[in-house]
């Protein structure tokens, strides 16, 4: 029952709270064919709903307010990074209404290399407050780094914001380091700087 | 961060500075964990890091720090599995629902109050349907109850509910061990026992516990290097490192693999280690091939490898006999083969083993008496018990050393025995010195040793004649031997050769008829075929016995055949008597014989006047013969002279009586 009861009750708050425009919902793929493209479409208060599947591509937030669901789940919806890459990035200081929510991220990769203090991560690069809610991260892995004091979370990095994460699971990750790097996994907080 | 899982993340690589976890590494920020589980990582978390209720190797409100059980992270399956530490473990933070939308809390323990769980999943609450106290993992049988919970095989399954008592995946009812797990099922000696339960697995009426081959039935137990694994499952059987399948004497430690005869069984092993078809136990050399045992010594080892094959204590090597003991090392011919071995120990070219004299050279094997020596090494070469130093013939039996001829060398042996210089075997008297061989009778018996030498059975002691065979013994003059060896039979001075009367002495030798018979001796003197007894010239041939005058002297032996007193050498006609010697014509031819007593130039009488009968008174008849004038004039017979014929009778008369006498 609470299962059904949930979603109504969150509805009714989303409408009660939404900003004056109205919130639109996004669907993947049935309006937009990358989860990406339906976030570059959607607005602050939008809701994205992203049906089963697996999604090769990387999504940014961009600062978006925006919600991202997974509908059938993590387990059943994946974005798959190809491994070519950071795969979720919210990075942008987004909202702690902000949300990814059902989905499996994997094989992600981060290379870490060039600079000085440079912080990566293959799977999720947090500098928000947005919510990580039933999420699957697995099959990460930081490349080779080269440079100086970088750091990489293979999973998670956090270098920024208050992001919460709840209801999730990090498994199979690995990372590979380099000379004069630093790297974690599976999740990393950074407060760089002074 | 809230029930949120993180496990079985890796932190690989290496490098200066680097800080390596597979969980929360937080830098400078704040990380609040709530509810969740952080563990089972490769590396540990790093940073500060505020926890609680959370499976974390982290000091917090309600955390715990245990190995997290899912379900199956093989599978990527992260639910908490039953049992799981974090189950029921968390606490309510106003989250209602896991990663998957499941409600919580629910009561995933043994007991019926729902509370959350640790971490993105919440396990399943659990039932109870057998109403045994006992819910979900916790009841070793869900569906049967059993209070007691009693497992004896502890494989999480209650005996009440376990039809594998031993968990080894075989139903009670068809496993030969039902409560050992023996999932092979296997069973050694296939008996209704499985291995595990089969306190005897091979069946050889050995409990396990004393069968020092549990797997092999070996009632004997033979463990051959006393290891206590016996021969029948030992490798090595020998315990000589060397396995069995390689071992060339599995039973026997031979760690070499010596195989002298290389036919695989090990020398220590083999019953003929060198291969020669003996025995080794009855093999005099073990290693050495010698498959005709030779053992000149009988001692234990064969002369093959035997350094002294003789034991006389010369080695082998330095002995002139292996094979034969000789200490001495004798070598009679210095061959270099000693004697006591040498099969011609006296190199005479005759094997000693039929060699009279072995230590003697004597290549002919003479031995006179045959015996058991050659006469080169026999005292008494003849075996006629004189010894040879003494014997005048060693060689020839002769005891009574007879030396005919005392030359030193018996007759036995003396090849001349009368030392005549005529060997014995062409001397016709060997014994009898006789150089010159006579053998009057040619007997092959020398005169010298002939008892009768003429062999005319007469001995010679009383042969008149003894190199004349004369049976007879005649001797006709009584004198000078018999006449077959009397030069001279009838004595008359006149040798035989030259007597025409031999047997009649007859010193003149008068032989009328010069017939080489003489007249002593004969009834014919004069040859003439009538005797002298009745011939009118005994002394003068006349086979016709004219007699002209008839006066029993035939007319070749009467001076005047015509008896008219003239001698016939004087008379003109000597067979007619004519007294006279009337003579004509004076041709020397009386008249009376005178054909033509009137010419005497012709034989035709032409120039005789008084031809034909005429007067010369004549009483001889005459023939002329017309044609040639020759003539026939017949004689008349004149009668013998009667006392020369009776002269003559007388002497013949005395001649037979000497003969006869």
């Amino acid at each position: 029952m609470n299962k059904v009861l949930l979603p109504i009750g969150a509805a009714i708050a989303l409408l009660c709270i939404s900003s004056p425009a109205w919130a639109a919902t996004l669907t993947v793929p049935g309006q937009y064919t990358t989860i990406q493209a339906a976030i570059s479409a959607s607005a602050n208060g939008d809701r994205i709903e992203v049906a089963a599947g697996t999604y090769n591509e990387q999504i940014n937030f961009n600062g978006k307010d925006i919600v991202v669901v997974g509908t059938a789940g993590a387990a059943q919806t994946i974005i798959d990074g190809g491994s070519q890459g950071q795969v979720v990035r919210l990075t942008s200081s987004e909202p702690s209404t902000a949300s990814l929510e059902g989905f499996t991220i994997q094989n992600g990769q981060a290379v870490i290399g060039g600079g000085v203090n440079v912080i990566s991560s293959a799977g999720l690069m947090l500098n928000s407050d947005a919510t990580i809610r039933n999420v699957i991260i697995r099959n990460m892995a930081v490349g080779q780094s080269s440079g100086v004091d970088n750091y990489g979370g293979s999973a998670v990095s956090v270098f920024g914001g208050s992001p919460v994460i709840e209801n999730s699971l990090m498994y199979g990750t690995a990372h590979r380091l380099g000379p004069e790097s630093t790297a974690v996994t599976a999740l990393s907080m950074f407060r760089l700087g002074p | 961060m809230r029930h949120v899982t993180i496990s079985n993340n890796q932190a690989t690589g290496s490098g200066v500075r680097v800080v390596r976890t597979g969980g929360v590494y937080n830098r400078g920020g704040t990380v609040t964990i709530q509810n969740s589980i952080v563990n089972g990582n490769q590396r540990a978390n790093n940073g500060t890091i505020t926890a609680t209720y959370s499976n974390i190797a982290t000091t917090g409100t309600g955390n715990i720090n245990s190995a997290p059980v899912f379900v199956d992270t093989a599978a990527n399956n992260y639910q908490l599995a039953c049992g799981a530490p974090s189950i029921d473990a968390a606490t309510d933070i106003g989250i209602a629902t896991d990663i998957e939308g499941t409600a919580r809390p629910l009561s995933g323990d043994n007991d019926t109050t729902a509370v959350h769980d640790m971490g993105a999943y919440e396990a399943p609450a659990l039932t109870d349907p057998d109403n045994d106290g006992f819910r979900g993992c916790f009841d070793n049988c869900p569906n049967v109850s059993n209070p007691n919970q009693l497992d004896a095989d502890d494989d999480g399954e209650g005996d009440v509910c376990d039809f594998d008592l031993d968990n080894d995946g075989i139903i009670d009812s068809n496993d030969n061990c039902p409560t050992i797990a023996n999932p092979q099922q296997e069973n050694n000696d296939n008996d209704s026992e499985g291995d595990v339960c089969d306190e005897d697995d091979d069946n050889d009426a050995l409990l396990d516990t004393a069968d020092n081959c549990p797997f092999v039935a070996n009632a004997t137990q033979l463990d051959t290097d006393t290891d206590n694994i016996g021969d029948a499952c030992d490798d090595d059987d020998d315990n000589d490192s060397v396995l069995d399948v390689d071992d060339n004497c599995p039973l026997i430690a031979n760690l070499t693999q010596d195989d002298f005869d290389a036919d695989n069984l090990g020398d220590v092993c083999d019953p003929d280690a060198d291969n020669d078809t003996i025995d080794d136990s009855v093999d005099n050399c073990l290693l050495l091939a010698n498959t005709g045992q030779e053992n000149a010594d009988s001692d234990s080892f064969g002369d093959a490898c035997d350094d002294d094959d003789d034991n006389d204590t010369v080695l082998d090597v330095d002995d002139n006999c292996p094979l034969v003991a000789n200490l001495g090392q004798e070598d009679f011919d210095s061959d270099n083969i000693g004697d006591a071995c040498d099969p011609d120990a006296d190199d005479d070219t005759i094997d000693d083993t039929v060699d009279n004299c072995l230590l003697l050279a004597n290549m002919g094997q003479e031995n006179a008496d045959n015996d058991m020596f050659g006469d080169a090494c026999d005292d008494d070469d003849d075996n006629d018990t004189v010894l040879d130093v003494n014997d005048n013939c060693p060689l020839i039996a002769n005891m009574m050393q007879v030396d005919t001829d005392t030359d030193m060398a018996g007759d036995a042996c003396d090849m001349d025995d009368d030392n005549d210089t005529v060997l014995d075997i062409n001397d016709n008297c060997p014994l009898v010195v006789n150089m010159d061989q006579a053998d009057n009778d040619d007997d092959d018996d020398g005169d010298e040793c002939d008892d009768d030498d003429d062999n005319d059975t007469i001995a010679d002691a009383d042969d008149n004649c003894p190199l004349d065979s004369n049976m007879d013994q005649l001797d006709n003059d009584g004198e000078d031997g018999g006449d077959a060896c009397d030069d001279d039979d009838d004595n008359d001075s006149v040798l035989d050769t030259d007597d025409n009367c031999p047997f009649t002495a007859n010193p003149e030798q008068t032989d009328t008829d010069d017939n080489g018979e003489g007249d002593a001796c004969t009834d014919d003197y004069d040859g003439d075929t009538i005797e002298n007894d009745g011939d009118n010239c005994p002394l003068t041939p006349n086979e016709d016995q004219l007699d002209t005058d008839s006066d029993e002297a035939g007319d070749v032996c009467d001076d005047d055949d015509d008896d008219d007193t003239i001698e016939d050498e004087l008379d003109n006609c000597p067979l007619d008597a004519n007294t006279d010697q009337v003579d004509t014509d004076g041709d020397g031819e009386g008249d009376a014989c005178d054909a033509c007593p009137n010419d005497a130039d012709t034989e035709d009488c032409s120039g005789d006047t008084n031809n034909g009968n005429g007067g010369d008174g004549d009483s001889t008849s005459k023939t002329e013969d017309e044609g040639c004038g020759c003539v026939t004039v017949n004689k008349p017979t004149t009668p013998g002279n009667p006392g020369l014929l009776l002269l003559l009778f007388g002497a013949v008369v005395v001649w037979r009586r000497r003969r006869s006498g």
